[in-house]
């Protein structure tokens, strides 16, 4: 199967780049920056930008399956209208591009943290959202959230939806790595 | 975490309106990315059940001890 990833360049997506070559796929990957370990190992990097509709069409061209990584993950930035930017106006993009290209199954990565102090404890994949995010980070991934089952409701998106807790580990660019 | 790194841990404080602030002011990124947004996520709740991985997917959650110990020998 030919998986197109976003944020392939990431700590989670270079993970997945990697199992996927592994189990036997072709990956191509919408990448701003290039990823020389990567491409040697046989992704094709497409570079382009996540927010462009045109380079998101150009890199799903012959593609069966998304899994859709690509977003802000931080809890500070000098211009935070990048939240909503990427997380839910290029997360609605990349979606609606999916559909139109036909694709068979879409992986779209939350974050658990959508859950975080619902009124449920421990909270599921089926409990409410929290009422009031701490953060315009898991704000911005609810409403990108929303958007994607929205589609899956109105334009029979094939949407799986996944939601990871905190991923640690040597390699990790972010705090937690460090 | 003290009892695997034989030690004690550090305490640190991190005055997080203040970081964020300064980070705001300078337009550089808080120590660790320790910004409000930050340390407020981490006090909230995020007590969440993975029963539904193990089930549909087969996940085998690593004991706690033994998952810190990994987290602690791939950081060093």
């Amino acid at each position: 199967m030919k998986v197109l990833v976003t944020g392939a360049t990431g700590f989670i997506g270079a993970h997945t780049v990697t199992r996927l070559l592994q189990g036997g796929h072709d990956v191509a990957a919408l990448t701003r920056t290039s990823a020389p370990a990567l491409e040697r190992a046989g992704m094709k990097a497409v570079r382009g930008d996540v927010a462009d509709p045109a380079d998101v069409l150009r890199a799903m061209a012959g593609c069966e399956a998304l899994m859709h990584l690509a977003n802000v993950y931080s809890f500070w930035e000098r211009d935070p209208r990048i939240y909503w930017r990427i997380n839910v106006e290029a997360t609605r993009g990349v979606l609606d591009a999916a559909v139109e290209a036909r694709l068979t199954k879409v992986i779209h990565v939350s974050t658990y943290a959508v859950f975080a102090a619902s009124a449920r404890r421990p909270f599921t994949e089926e409990s409410p959202y929290d009422p009031a995010p701490a953060s315009a980070y898991v704000r911005s991934k609810q409403a990108g959230e929303r958007a994607a089952w929205e589609l899956r409701e109105r334009r029979g998106l094939p949407l799986v939806v996944i939601y990871p807790a905190n991923a640690l580990g040597a390699g990790d660019p972010k705090a937690t790595g460090q | 975490m003290a009892d695997l790194v034989r030690g004690r841990l550090p305490a640190t404080l991190f005055p997080d309106t203040v970081l964020t602030r300064l980070a705001d002011w300078t337009g550089r990124p808080p120590p660790w990315g320790m910004a409000r947004d930050q340390v407020q996520t981490l006090r909230h709740s995020l007590e969440a059940d993975g029963s539904k991985a193990e089930r549909e997917l087969g996940l085998a959650y690593t004991p706690i001890r033994r998952a810190v110990e990994q987290a602690v020998a791939s950081l060093r």
